[in-house]
């Protein structure tokens, strides 16, 4: 009987354990992943007092069958001073069916946003910098991905401090070909 | 003395954490990321990422283009330039490369040749795309034969695998000046 008490007592102390270690860890989790997915059939969703809006999307191929593919996004932001900050930081991505995540391309790369975007202007990587109640500010990103992952793309907008919860805009984009040299 | 059998046990398991909590590094972190071993092929497979090696090179001196300049290294003691192929799987992913020396010391790869043409980790590897890459060391000739090459993922490694790939059986072929393209 003092036996089971001891045991008891054990398990007890290992649940607390296990809750009080396990619970910070799946807050930091929480806010790395998307699991609280929001499907916006339209232009613009909101999300956390910040409207997004996805403006311009267009993808640039090869004519020499090369497998690979570029993706233009443009997207714009407008809200709160109070919900930018409630969002932190800012993370589009694309995602297939298949749950494969291409994130946008950093340096040289975002070269090629100034040949694809209509005002051949790149406004610069997602963030909260300028976003306000009065004007949408515009963010462009662009991504490499297989020209085969086209077809059945959608955007996924969210921020550090809104994940779990997320944007989901399904895309359509325009292709446009290239002579390969 | 059953209170003697208890208070022995708390005392021995409370040394036990002590010792698991002060090593350096932590237990935790000794086993992990999770070893994983490339096949006879060449071929491995971790969680983010698959890597075919496709061979090593020796050389005293790399040169490339950076910028329309032209860029020369020497090192006093050897390069070597592992070819690689590496698609990504799930996210777009960096990746880090380590030399496990055959006299077990571990190395990083050169950082001044960071701005070389297709340097791993420099490299983000897309989802459904394989990409050439080079991984660069300079290591004393003596870690070469017998050496391992390990390729992790950069940043999180809990619960994520290093992939180990046999070094070369016998010493690459040494070129006086290897150029690297783009």
């Amino acid at each position: 009987m003092k036996n089971l008490r001891w045991l008891g007592v054990t398990t007890v102390l290992l649940a607390v354990t296990l809750v009080l270690a396990g619970w910070s860890d799946f807050r930091d989790l929480s806010h790395q992943r998307e699991w609280k997915v929001t499907t916006v059939n339209a232009s613009e969703g909101e999300l956390n007092g910040i409207r997004v809006g996805v403006r311009e999307v267009r993808a640039s191929v090869l004519d020499n069958g090369s497998d690979r593919a570029l993706l233009f996004v443009r997207i714009d932001l407008m809200g709160s001073e109070a919900g930018a900050r409630s969002w932190v930081d800012c993370r589009p991505s694309l995602q297939d069916v298949n749950g494969r995540m291409w994130l946008p391309l950093q340096g040289f790369m975002r070269g090629a946003i100034e040949i694809l975007a209509s005002d051949g202007k790149d406004h610069g990587f997602c963030g909260f910098e300028g976003v306000n109640q009065n004007n949408p500010t515009t963010y462009d990103q662009i991504y490499r991905l297989p020209r085969s992952a086209l077809d059945g793309l959608s955007l996924h907008v969210s921020g550090y401090g809104t994940r779990p919860s997320a944007l989901s805009f399904p895309l359509k984009p325009e292709v446009r070909e290239f002579k390969a040299e | 003395m059953n209170t003697f059998g208890n208070l022995m046990a708390m005392l021995i398991g409370g040394a036990a954490l002590g010792t698991m909590m002060s090593t350096v590094p932590d237990y935790n972190s000794s086993f992990q990321p999770f070893a994983v071993f490339a096949g006879e092929d060449g071929t491995g497979k971790g969680r983010q990422f698959t890597a075919e090696l496709a061979g090593f090179r020796r050389a005293d001196v790399i040169s490339f283009t950076q910028f329309g300049q032209e860029v020369s290294r020497d090192t006093s003691a050897t390069f070597l330039v592992v070819d690689l192929s590496i698609t990504g799987q799930l996210e777009s992913q960096k990746l880090t490369p380590i030399w496990l020396g055959a006299t077990g010391r571990q190395y990083h790869q050169s950082a001044r040749l960071e701005d070389a043409p297709r340097v791993l980790s420099s490299a983000t590897f897309q989802p459904g795309l394989t990409d050439r890459t080079v991984a660069i060391f300079e290591v004393p000739e003596d870690e070469i034969v017998g050496g391992q090459l390990g390729i992790l993922p950069s940043g999180w490694m809990v619960l994520d695998n290093v992939v180990h790939y046999a070094g070369p059986a016998t010493m690459p072929d040494k070129q006086a000046i290897l150029r690297l393209e783009p």
